[in-house]
């Protein structure tokens, strides 16, 4: 081992990327299987035409398959390496993109889409980039009770002044009906805990107006919990 | 309010609440500082109105005590002037009343004389001088007829003046008295001395009339200190006074001395108005300042009290205080960290189930369509080459297999990553886990050795995963020994916060080069079988629960696995 | 397994179609539900002899479609399909009257032989 893991979440870090890289070598049997038969089926010569086809529409699925596979798998090893450093730069474009896909099958089960909205340029903080992802994943989550679905929900980190900064969720795409399906963040059952999880990073949470949200502003300077 | 903005920021300063997460020494000196701001704005005050009082008290009491005594010397001073007048009145009156035939006049003088004592009973002789200072007539006790006074300075004086008072004198009779002339001189010019003595009696009444103490004395002396009535403590009559005469002055006056006894005394004191002599009293300072004193110790044990009581109250009020926030800072830490550890802990499982499930669906459908080829394969008459195409085909769905068994490990380890503490014997569980290998020990000749500690405290820990990580690192000794090999465990008490268990066996053991990835993910050495999580999976609760685990091992002779497990639950600190 | 009606609803299409053939190729009558609405109404239109439902779907979720199958056709054999993480799902499925549920990925050998046994334990009972 290159340097033991010294916390719980280090080491389920650590795992995880084990996990995620096993998926990989898996899925990389997989498409290599799936070419070798691709392969056998164009240098048969007996295998009729339809069969060929209809292997090959198989075949092609199988691959798409694996491809989404890889990136899940990918994604999973991302998130596995969140927790190596308990400190480091953090850019909040990333974690927004990261968060998006963490937590998309939470909202698809609520007919919600996730969209990260970058900004133009980095928006980096020095903190705990696990902690960063679970607040923004925690801050989904309540958003999820409040919001209705057939709605999209947007990540967008920015700036703020004197080096703040701050990701803001808002609804896209919405108009005068659906106004109502939506009630105020503050409003979902663990809104006091996760303003209790945001101070312990250094951040505020900011009702907004809609179509926004909810702000969290993370204090200039800000600590790693 | 310029003050207080002035003030208020070095006092924030002073009093800053500490951050969360200070050290104690934050709350140490929060303490010291409240404690010393609150004693000084207690104390201060205290001590304030304490010297003020001391002062006022002082002075008011001082002149409480003191007022009485001038009052009462005066009062004595004017009573003993008007006895002196009165007594002169009379022997003035006797002088100017009668002629000089009827005083010179033995038996008429007598008479006179006897009248006179009737009426004033100090009255010890009277007697006529002629202006050459000759005793013409006298009546008393003595023998003075034919005596000239021509020398004596009372008979300059009275020429001079027309009446005098004399000193306490002795003279030929040994107890004091004083002599009161008077000179009377008619229109003619012919004038006469009329001379009385008077006995110091009324003297001495008047001093007891002042109603002292006996620790008091009172007395008269002249100018010169000569004392004219007797003194309790400082001497006889017509003796020197040993406290030095003081100032003249018109008004009662009272001041402070040592006596020749060396006592403090108070010593009040009052110039008679017709004569040279002094009233003095003097009166023992500690008596007159008894109400003094006790008032002023008084004062000082209560503020010594008080000052005793605050800091007292101010102590322990700023311990308990201070304590109160700590804890329930520290509480507070704790509930988040709490919060955040178990938030954590679910959060990083849920993410990673949800990941691994959305792993699932491709894998799923992988699955589905190998599955699929697999059939038509099988199910197509005359497929030409099948055995070459199910090859990979049946590799596809192994792997899927292999995709799902690491997912769902990686789940239940997230899942397993909550603890239920319980107090438990390890001991207890060691023997269970055992149990569960009997069989196979029995079935392959293994020597299963227990050497559990007696008396082997009790520890706070999880029973499953204690039960998981002991049947993990059996069955590996027991995969690593050959039959009729020996696998031992031993408990025992490593210090007093630690127990230890060993797990010995006599297998193939292990290279360095083993030993250095033994608790990595996925390290296995058992070729094709099991994932090769066990043992990181072992690593992990034991660390999860506050442990730790070595591992020994030699090639050829054996492996030894020692675990450490603490007593209590350790909050594993998270940074 | 001959011409045995089945109900498949999943919202993954490319499983539940390679799924539907598979079984096809071995002589059942498979048809697709890709959400609860949907699987509703088919059974309402052409009753099956068993549904094959994933618990994991947006939307209605395979318990809902569950319990509202039961309270229709409760003699209506429903096998779950759960995922790795969603056994507590299939376990409590169970409890609201699914026969029983297997895991995705599956062995088709498996879900044939529940397939027939669920059949059979309904057979002779009031469609």
């Amino acid at each position: 081992m290159t340097r033991e893991p010294k916390t719980e979440a280090q080491f389920m870090g650590r795992i995880t990327a084990s996990v995620a890289h096993e998926m990989r070598n898996v899925l990389a049997i997989i498409k290599e299987s799936a070419g070798l038969i691709q392969d056998l089926l164009e240098i048969s010569t007996d295998t009729s035409p339809k069969t060929k086809e209809k292997f090959g529409r198989t075949l092609s699925k199988v691959q798409q398959q694996v491809e989404r596979g890889v990136h899940l798998a990918t994604r999973l090893n991302q998130f596995a390496h969140s927790s190596d450093e308990p400190v480091t730069g953090v850019d909040l474009n990333d974690t927004a993109d990261q968060v998006a896909f963490l937590a998309q099958r939470l909202a698809k089960l609520k007919g919600i889409s996730l969209l990260a909205v970058p900004a133009e340029q980095p928006v980096i903080i020095t903190s705990d980039p696990l902690k960063i992802q679970m607040l923004l994943y925690l801050c989904i989550a309540s958003l999820l009770e409040v919001v209705g679905p057939g709605l999209t929900i947007g990540i967008g980190p920015r700036t703020a002044g004197d080096s703040r900064v701050a990701i803001g969720f808002h609804l896209t795409g919405i108009d005068e009906t659906t106004k109502a399906e939506c009630s105020g963040p503050d409003g979902a059952e663990n809104w006091a805990a996760l303003k209790e999880f945001a101070a312990g990073l250094g951040a505020e949470l900011e009702v907004k107006a809609l179509p926004a949200l909810f702000e969290v502003v993370f204090a200039s300077g800000s600590r790693h919990g | 309010m310029d003050l207080k903005k002035g003030i208020s920021p070095g006092l924030d300063g002073f009093l800053e609440i500490p951050e969360e997460g200070s050290s104690p020494l934050r709350y140490q000196a929060l303490r010291r500082n409240i404690t010393i701001l609150m004693l000084v704005i207690t104390i201060i005050p205290l001590a304030l109105m304490a010297i003020i009082n001391y002062h006022q008290y002082q002075s008011a009491l001082k002149e409480e005590i003191l007022s009485p005594l001038r009052v009462l010397v005066n009062k004595t001073k004017h009573s003993f002037d008007l006895f002196l007048a009165g007594q002169l009145s009379t022997v003035r009156f006797i002088a100017s009343a009668y002629s000089y035939e009827d005083l010179s006049d033995e038996k008429n003088l007598n008479r006179i004389f006897r009248v006179l004592r009737r009426e004033f009973p100090g009255f010890v002789d009277l007697g006529l001088i002629d202006s050459s200072g000759l005793q013409v007539s006298y009546a008393g006790p003595y023998d003075l007829k034919g005596k000239n006074y021509a020398q004596q300075e009372w008979f300059e004086h009275v020429k001079v003046t027309d009446h005098y008072v004399s000193d306490v004198f002795m003279g030929y009779r040994k107890f004091p008295h004083i002599a009161i002339a008077v000179r009377y001189t008619t229109e003619s010019g012919q004038n006469w001395i009329v001379r009385a003595t008077i006995d110091t009696a009324r003297f001495d009444d008047l001093i007891a009339s002042m109603g002292l103490d006996p620790n008091s004395d009172a007395f008269i002396i002249n100018r010169e200190g000569i004392f004219q009535t007797r003194s309790k403590f400082y001497g006889k009559v017509l003796g020197q006074c040993p406290i030095r005469v003081p100032p003249p002055s018109s008004e009662p006056n009272v001041i402070e001395q040592r006596d020749p006894k060396g006592r403090e005394i108070l010593l009040a004191y009052a110039y008679f108005a017709r004569s040279d002599l002094i009233l003095m009293v003097a009166k023992p300072r500690a008596e007159v300042l008894r109400a003094w004193y006790t008032l002023k110790s008084e004062l000082l044990l209560v503020f010594i009290g008080s000052v005793l009581v605050i800091f007292i109250v101010v102590f322990r009020l700023t311990r308990a205080l201070v304590n109160r926030m700590e804890e329930s800072d520290r509480r507070r830490e704790l509930a988040i960290r709490e919060m955040q550890h178990s938030h954590r802990l679910s959060s990083i499982g849920r993410l990673a189930a949800g990941v691994a499930h959305e792993i699932n669906n491709p894998m799923a459908i992988i699955n589905e369509k190998a599955g699929l080829m697999k059939d038509f394969i099988e199910y197509t008459p005359n497929f030409p080459d099948k055995e070459k195409f199910l090859g990979p085909v049946s590799a596809i769905i192994q792997a899927v297999e292999r995709c799902r068994n690491i997912t769902h490990r990686l789940l239940g380890f997230a899942r397993r990553m909550d603890v239920e503490i319980q107090i438990l014997d390890v001991n207890e569980i060691v023997t269970e886990v055992v149990g569960f290998l009997e069989k196979e020990a029995m079935y392959r000749n293994i020597k299963l050795g227990l050497h559990l500690a007696k008396d082997l405290p009790r520890i706070a820990s999880d029973r499953g995963q204690l039960q998981q990580v002991f049947l993990n690192i059996l069955n590996n000794a027991f995969a690593a020994v050959s039959d009729g090999g020996t696998v031992s465990v031993a408990t025992f008490e490593k210090d007093i916060d630690t127990i230890g268990l060993t797990f010995q066996d006599n297998g193939h053991g292990m290279s360095e080069e083993t030993l250095k990835h033994i608790f990595e993910p996925f390290f296995t050495t058992k070729k094709g079988t099991g994932t090769g999580l066990g043992l990181s999976i072992t690593y992990g609760i034991v660390k999860k629960l506050g442990g730790d685990i070595e591992v020994h091992s030699k090639r050829g002779t054996g492996t030894r696995f020692t675990i450490y497990l603490p007593k209590k639950m350790k909050e594993a600190a998270e940074k | 397994m001959q011409g045995w009606k089945v109900l498949l609803v999943d919202d993954e299409e490319d499983f539940a179609s390679t799924l539907a053939e598979r079984l096809r190729i071995r002589g059942m009558e498979a048809r697709m539900a890709a959400n609860g609405e949907e699987a509703l109404r088919l059974i309402s239109d052409d009753l099956p002899q068993i549904v094959i439902l994933d618990v994991m779907m947006p939307g209605m979720s395979g318990l809902e479609v569950l319990k509202r199958i039961k309270v229709d056709h409760p003699h209506l054999p429903v096998i779950l399909l759960t995922g790795i993480g969603t056994t507590k799902e299939g376990v409590e499925g169970m409890r609201l009257g699914a026969y029983d549920y297997l895991m995705k990925p599956l062995q088709i050998e498996g879900l044939i032989e529940k397939i027939g046994a669920a059949l059979q334990s309904t057979e002779g009972e009031p469609k």
